[in-house]
């Protein structure tokens, strides 16, 4: 047993002697790193004005602010990033986009290959961030090399191609091999040009299930009404979820013409679609619609009911038509709903 | 006889802390791997990225208050901070016999609301509901007292949104903490149906009108205490058991839920003091019943500010209703434990929390008491309590100073030195006060358990603000 406790404390001993250097250790990279955080801003304030007067003034070409070491590269990156976000000119973008591109790009190419995870992500998003279309062949090259990139990673570089209106990054989203979330796509959606958009229109037929469903959200989040027809193809589906996703995105564009549509949904079986044509019917600008939305009013689903109160509440004479129906309906859940849209309504 | 017992005593004791230590260094281990991944990822460019996804779904935030008077409003405000594209608040006054009602009414100029609340969940009788002239997107309601689960119940029914995230009446949330706590339900295409953040303490910060100013740490050493015990907890048990799907605490005072599977589930039970706990493992068993193969995760960065108890007496007591509320999820769920068809729930996570967590106070002062019997009669085993001893340094005080080491070096939590020597120092002091006293606490709530009893146990706050904000 002596030996065990002589063991025993030896190796506590020792653990808390590593513990105690660990505490030394990071108490100075913690003063360092503070000191490199003061240095930063520090930069960031003495070069403050030659900044201003290189991206928004025009008045100098910024040689001499081209950063050397890493302390300057953090601060510059910061400062670039901040007049991105926080100024709104297109000289200004351009200057930072030219500057980043000139001074920054071999940094980053270094950086894309860094071993450690959280850097190559970054970088991915600066580049994105400063329009680097120079590094493009670099994302390429790493998205066909032997390297194990993570989702995030794989995300991002795809967002980069696509930002960068590379056709072939549909083929590459539609990759069973890689498969993407529905997420994953909205996000690389969202950064596509209208002639991408157009191009994963006509590849249609072959977009995976979460392809589809992404596309008919962002084609909807256009706003575009040419994307109707496509849109009202989706309406035949048997995948319910798909036909959803097309009455919404139908609802998100706020035009609607074939009102055979409205008429459809309202008899679905399923209380989703009868909501949607709830909601169609606001943008539908046509009161010959109000018998479906009487009946929608007695619908079994309380969202159903709901919606058809408030396009209800929505129309001219609206407030009329729910004192009607709290007067005349039987149904109790109708009549509950409309008085809570007439009180609503006198309320607002 | 006699040596047979101390024999058979110590071995129990010996071994139930090598099992705790071996599987503490485990979950250590896993932990570091995934933090020490994402120390230096820029959140906040992931989080423009976030924002700008026009896809993140709208949440209805819940936050049960029952005499929360003094900490309500900066709540809202930090709730009001919050950078998400779509959110509701819903504050649930649960029967107040203080001013939370009329303090949140008269500060945000909440109008009575004539609304039709569909009754998917049970909950006691609503008197009204309110919505701020000022923030549209604030509701209250104003309802029978029921409890905290029965609270956010009614909540539930109210909430427009697919998803709900209930939030403690006297916390305060991070301006992104949301956006982030939504990142593994939106990106897992609904894999994921519930995920909590990590909790901080806020005594000490520099709290003013809802917002973190400054991080500061409190001098006092119970709080500084539980600061360390936060990180622990953090390190060795959450972000481990969520890599494998096997958490079951995500913490009440900050964590989201889809609403259609909590609905399915049957919404938060009643009468039990975890609702928290057991919903998360009711959501589990629920999903294996029905074979669904969802994940409940936990967090690392979402960050929600809470007040920690500043007096023995307010953590006794906090302290005790948290261990009589994992008992009472342990024993609800008992048919889970061992149970194949329950997964790594089953047989991972459930006989973990009953043996290391469920049980540890009670082998734990056992362990104390054989320690303070060998010493004290100077017999023949003082060699046996010596290696206890150690073995309860190692796990009470060098596992806590290993977790402080390695947050404050991963996530930058304290900036200052200063605070981080004072964490990692008072942390090597935990197993000579702070664990044998909380071990007492645990042990009382194990007893309350067993004789059921039950309260809302609620705390005093002192707020968390700086300054009272000034009433409109």
């Amino acid at each position: 047993m002596t030996t065990i406790i002589l063991i025993m404390s030896v190796g506590i001993g020792a653990l808390l002697l590593i513990l105690f250097g660990f505490v030394a250790y990071l108490s100075f990279k913690r003063i360092q790193q503070n000191r490199e955080e003061e240095k930063v801003a520090h930069y960031m304030e003495t070069y403050a004005k030659d900044w201003e007067d290189f991206l928004i003034n025009g008045s100098n070409d910024g040689q001499f602010l081209v950063p050397k070491t890493k302390v300057a590269h953090r601060a510059v990156e910061k400062l670039l990033l901040t007049y991105k976000q926080n100024i709104y000119s297109e000289n200004t973008e351009d200057a930072i986009y030219l500057f980043a591109d000139k001074h920054l790009q071999d940094r980053y190419r270094k950086l894309l290959y860094s071993s450690k995870w959280s850097e190559r992500v970054n970088t991915l998003y600066r580049i994105m961030d400063f329009r680097m279309e120079s590094l493009l062949p670099d994302i390429r090259a790493l998205l066909v090399s032997e390297r194990a990139l993570s989702r995030v990673e794989i995300v991002q570089m795809y967002k980069l191609l696509a930002f960068f209106e590379q056709e072939d990054v549909i083929g590459l989203m539609n990759d069973p091999e890689v498969p993407l979330h529905e997420h994953d796509i909205h996000g690389i959606i969202y950064v596509m040009n209208e002639e991408l958009v157009q191009k994963c229109i006509q590849a249609k037929t072959d977009l995976t299930r979460p392809f589809t469903l992404a596309l008919l959200d962002m084609v909807g989040q256009r706003r575009n009404t040419d994307y109707l027809f496509f849109l009202e193809s989706y309406l035949e589906s048997t995948d319910l979820e798909i036909r959803i996703r097309a009455l919404k995105a139908l609802y998100t564009i706020g035009f609607i013409y074939n009102k055979q549509i409205i008429i459809d949904s309202a008899n679905s079986d399923h209380w989703e679609e009868r909501l949607m044509a709830a909601k169609l019917i606001r943008i539908a600008g046509d009161d010959t619609f109000l018998p479906i939305l009487r009946k929608l009013m007695e619908d079994t689903s309380w969202h159903v009911r709901r919606e058809a109160a408030v396009t209800i509440s929505k129309q001219q004479g609206g407030r009329d038509i729910l004192e009607g129906i709290i007067s005349s309906s039987k149904d109790p859940f109708a009549v509950d709903m409309a008085t809570e849209m007439v009180e609503r309504g006198s309320a607002s | 006889m006699t040596q047979f017992i101390v024999f058979f005593f110590f071995y129990v004791i010996l071994i139930y802390t090598l099992v705790v230590i071996g599987s503490y260094l485990f979950m250590l281990i896993a932990s570091l791997i995934k933090v020490r991944k994402e120390h230096k990822l820029d959140k906040g460019i992931a989080d423009k990225s976030s924002m700008e996804d026009a896809y993140t779904k709208p949440v209805s935030i819940l936050v049960p208050a029952h005499n929360e008077e003094k900490g309500i409003i900066e709540s809202i405000h930090s709730l009001l901070n919050l950078e998400y594209p779509q959110y509701e608040i819903i504050i649930i006054n649960d029967g107040s016999t203080d001013e939370t009602l009329q303090t949140v009414i008269t500060h945000f100029d909440m109008q009575p609301r004539n609304r039709v609340i569909p009754k998917a969940l049970q909950s006691e009788t609503i008197h009204a509901v309110y919505e701020s002239a000022i923030h549209p997107n604030v509701l209250v309601i104003d309802k029978d007292k029921g409890g905290k689960a029965d609270a956010l119940n009614a909540g539930i029914n109210v909430s427009s949104y697919p998803y709900f995230c209930s939030i403690d009446g006297d916390s305060i949330l991070d301006r992104t903490s949301l956006l982030r706590v939504m990142q593994p339900i939106i990106t897992s295409n609904g894999d994921v149906i519930a995920a909590g953040g990590s909790v901080r303490i806020a005594n000490g910060s520099d709290i003013q009108l809802g917002s973190v100013l400054k991080v500061g740490l409190s001098s006092i050493p119970l709080v500084m205490m539980q600061v360390i015990e936060y990180f622990r907890a953090f390190l060795m048990g959450r972000v481990a058991l969520s890599e494998f799907n096997l958490v079951l605490i995500i913490s009440g005072a900050f964590s989201v839920f889809s609403k259609s599977w909590v609905v399915r589930a049957g919404g938060y039970a009643t009468g039990v003091v975890g609702e928290d706990m057991e919903l998360v493992v009711r959501l589990h068993r629920f999903m294996r019943d029905n074979d669904v193969k969802k994940r409940i995760e936990f967090v690392p960065d979402p960050v929600c500010w809470t007040e920690a108890p500043e007096t023995f007496g307010a953590l006794r007591k906090q302290r005790r209703r948290w261990h009589q509320g994992l008992m009472e999820s342990l024993w609800r769920h008992k048919k889970m434990t061992f149970n194949p068809k329950y997964g790594g729930v089953g047989t991972v996570s459930m006989p973990f929390f009953w043996v290391v967590e469920g049980l540890g106070p009670v082998v734990e002062f056992a362990g104390y008491m054989f320690i303070i019997w060998a010493l004290l009669t100077g017999s023949v085993y003082i060699e046996f309590a010596v290696v206890l001893a150690l073995l309860f340094v190692l796990y009470g005080s060098v596992f806590s100073m290993m977790s402080v080491l390695f947050i404050s070096w991963n996530l930058d939590t304290y900036p200052k030195v200063s605070d981080v020597l004072k964490l990692t120092f008072l942390s090597l002091t935990e197993v000579f006060w702070y664990r044998p006293l909380s071990v007492i606490w645990r042990l009382e709530g194990m007893i309350r358990f067993i004789f059921k009893r039950s309260d809302w146990g609620h705390l005093d706050r002192k707020g968390l603000a700086k300054e009272e904000v000034p009433a409109k």
